[in-house]
């Protein structure tokens, strides 16, 4: 009895913290605050355009299919667009957690197991899949595609009175080079939205709520938990000039601190009922024959050795500089939560070398946005940039069919 | 009021999470899982094979190529390429299963390995079921043959678990052809266990 009271209190406690997230939610269904537009522009459109270019980025995609494609069909475009990780997710969403490594021969020296990829977006698509009973590939796309303009609506306040540059950043997302990421059965899609959601509630000091958007983080992707770092440094932030007896009041801090990596630790948990290692998530990437290195090495290499093991090394190095650069400017312009959250999340992704980094950079919800700054402080560049992402949306989604190295 | 509570939330998830952390420490996992995930004292992961062979056969480690080692392999072997299957760690297992035969067999390998000015040779020791048979050196990163003959009373047995020991393995990245971390020492191409005419 005791114990069911305490965990009726605990709700009670995390209530305002859920209602602050739902109140953010539910804004995405009303006009947005008069502080954060333009007093002459319509708020409906700030609504319409990401649905349209939505819309207009998966007929886009499904036109780079028709562009590579003898016969085409619906089942082959979603069978076109789920490669490599897909099928990983696939299998979770299918079958669940592996309980051993693999000993059947797939052709490496290792035992492989589906360890290495975080429950909560598969555990989304199979709730979907269970009231529809649809295929995990083409449920990931209509899921993806919906958090991702879930993510776009939910960064409209983040932009205040820069509506170009929100637009331009609904276009790189939606309509972008990398959109495709953002539209199948990828992790991305949720990692984007808690992102954009946690730092909102961040910006507000909802400490709480931002801390629950921060499980959600850290029960998505591996460097998720280090939004808590980002909490940290915003937490300093609040009360570094008021007097340390305030500061010991303000339990809500630090719960949202101990709250944003329970996913991750709620996820080493299953794993220890289910295989024996709560770290098995990472030590299965000896599976993958990942090797820690150093990040700064790791660059080097890249750069230095074009004819190194990863493929496109050097396009990848250059991305991650790019995001290295966007991280920089951020800290520049005083976002240190979030340019301390990136600077992480991009040195933790280089220890396993520079294999995947265009998508870990273009995933990185605070890095695009900053991105979108830039280009749409000049009208010509915002044209230019609008035009440019609408034509790498359709190559680099072709790239992608094809299974090109870089994109993986 | 509320502040109480929210203390009380932060000693729950902070007691929940310490106990969730502890968890790493005791893994309760099969020594082999322990050995090659956690510790990584070994490069062993022992695959399920049916390891059925017809002596006389000759298996290929070129991708793509021939009759593929996939159904003998144990562990120890990096992916098949265009270029043949590169070794993995200290040791290497193959495993060979077939009608037992009353003459000795012929075990002819044909491989490169990894060497360098500074690391001119590899040493690789060969066992069958325990018993060691000799020790061939491989001082040409291009594929030679070497032979060892396996006695008739081991042959007899119909089962023979092959170990290759690379008392010289080393990395790409150590001897300079590559950033590769993995340690490496022979790259076989073929191999054939056929009765001594």
């Amino acid at each position: 009895m005791r114990i069911w009271l305490r965990g009726c209190s605990q709700i009670l406690v995390l209530a305002p913290a859920i209602t602050e997230i739902a109140a953010v939610l539910a804004e995405l269904t009303m006009t947005t605050a008069a502080s954060a537009a333009p007093a002459d522009s319509p708020d409906i459109a700030l609504l319409a355009v990401p649905v349209l270019l939505a819309l207009s980025g998966a007929v886009l995609r499904f036109c780079a299919y028709l562009s590579i494609t003898a016969q085409p069909s619906a089942q082959g475009f979603v069978d076109a667009m789920c490669v490599w990780d897909c099928t990983w997710y696939a299998n979770i969403v299918e079958h669940g957690y592996q309980a051993y490594p693999e000993t059947l021969n797939f052709g490496g020296p290792a035992g492989i197991a589906n360890w290495a990829f975080f429950p909560a977006y598969p555990l989304l698509v199979a709730a979907v899949q269970r009231l529809s009973g649809a295929p995990p590939a083409l449920l990931g796309m209509l899921v993806s595609s919906l958090l991702t303009l879930g993510a776009v609506l939910v960064a409209r306040p983040l932009f205040g009175t820069e509506r170009r540059a929100y637009l331009l950043f609904a276009a790189f997302l939606l309509v972008g080079p990398f959109s495709f990421y953002f539209s199948i059965l990828y992790s991305e899609s949720l990692f984007l939205l808690a992102t954009v959601l946690a730092f909102r509630l961040l910006q507000r000091g909802k400490f709480v709520a931002a801390g629950l958007a921060g499980a959600l983080l850290s029960a998505t992707r591996t460097v998720g938990v280090l939004f808590v770092f980002a909490l940290l440094v915003a937490a300093v932030g609040e009360l570094r000039h008021r007097p340390w007896r305030e500061a010991v009041r303000r339990p809500d801090v630090l719960l949202g601190l101990l709250l944003a990596p329970a996913g991750l630790f709620a996820f080493m948990a299953w794993l220890y009922f289910t295989t024996g290692d709560a770290l098995a998530f990472a030590h299965i990437q000896r599976a993958w024959d990942r090797e820690m290195v150093n990040p700064a090495l790791a660059l080097w290499a890249a750069l230095a050795s074009p004819m190194g093991q990863v493929r496109e090394a050097p396009l990848l190095a250059l991305a991650s500089l790019a995001g290295l650069a966007l991280t920089a400017l951020l800290a520049i312009r005083r976002d240190v939560p979030a340019a301390i959250f990136c600077a992480l999340c991009l040195g933790l992704a280089l220890t396993q070398g520079v294999e995947s980094m265009l998508r870990f950079v273009a995933a990185l919800a605070p890095l695009g946005i900053m991105l979108c700054r830039l280009l749409a402080a000049r009208r010509w560049l915002f044209w230019l940039s609008f035009v440019g992402f609408v034509g790498l949306d359709f190559a680099f989604t072709i790239g992608w069919m094809h299974q090109h190295g870089a994109l993986m | 009021m509320r502040r109480r509570w929210l203390w009380t939330a932060c000693a729950l998830v902070g007691l929940a999470e310490l106990a969730v952390a502890s968890l790493v420490l005791h893994p309760n996992v099969d020594p082999v899982y322990r050995a090659y995930f956690i510790d990584r004292s070994s490069d062993c992961w022992p695959h399920q094979t049916p390891a059925s062979y017809v002596p006389g056969t000759t298996l290929s480690f070129v991708y793509g190529r021939g009759t593929p080692f996939d159904a003998n392999k144990i562990c120890g072997w990096f992916y098949p390429n265009a270029h043949g299957t590169w070794s993995y760690g200290r040791f290497s297992l193959l495993r060979f299963n077939f009608a037992p035969v009353d003459r000795p067999l012929r075990l002819t390998l044909a491989a490169g390995a990894m060497v360098s000015a500074a690391h001119p040779g590899q040493r690789v020791a060969v066992s069958i079921n325990g018993t060691r048979l000799g020790t061939l050196l491989f001082d040409t990163p291009e594929a030679v043959v070497k032979t060892l003959d396996i006695p008739a009373g081991l042959a007899a047995s119909g089962r023979l678990d092959l170990r290759f020991d690379y008392p010289d393995a080393r990395s790409g990245r150590e001897l300079g052809p590559n950033e590769d971390p993995h340690l490496r020492a022979l790259r076989m191409v073929a191999l054939t266990l056929a009765p001594v005419p």
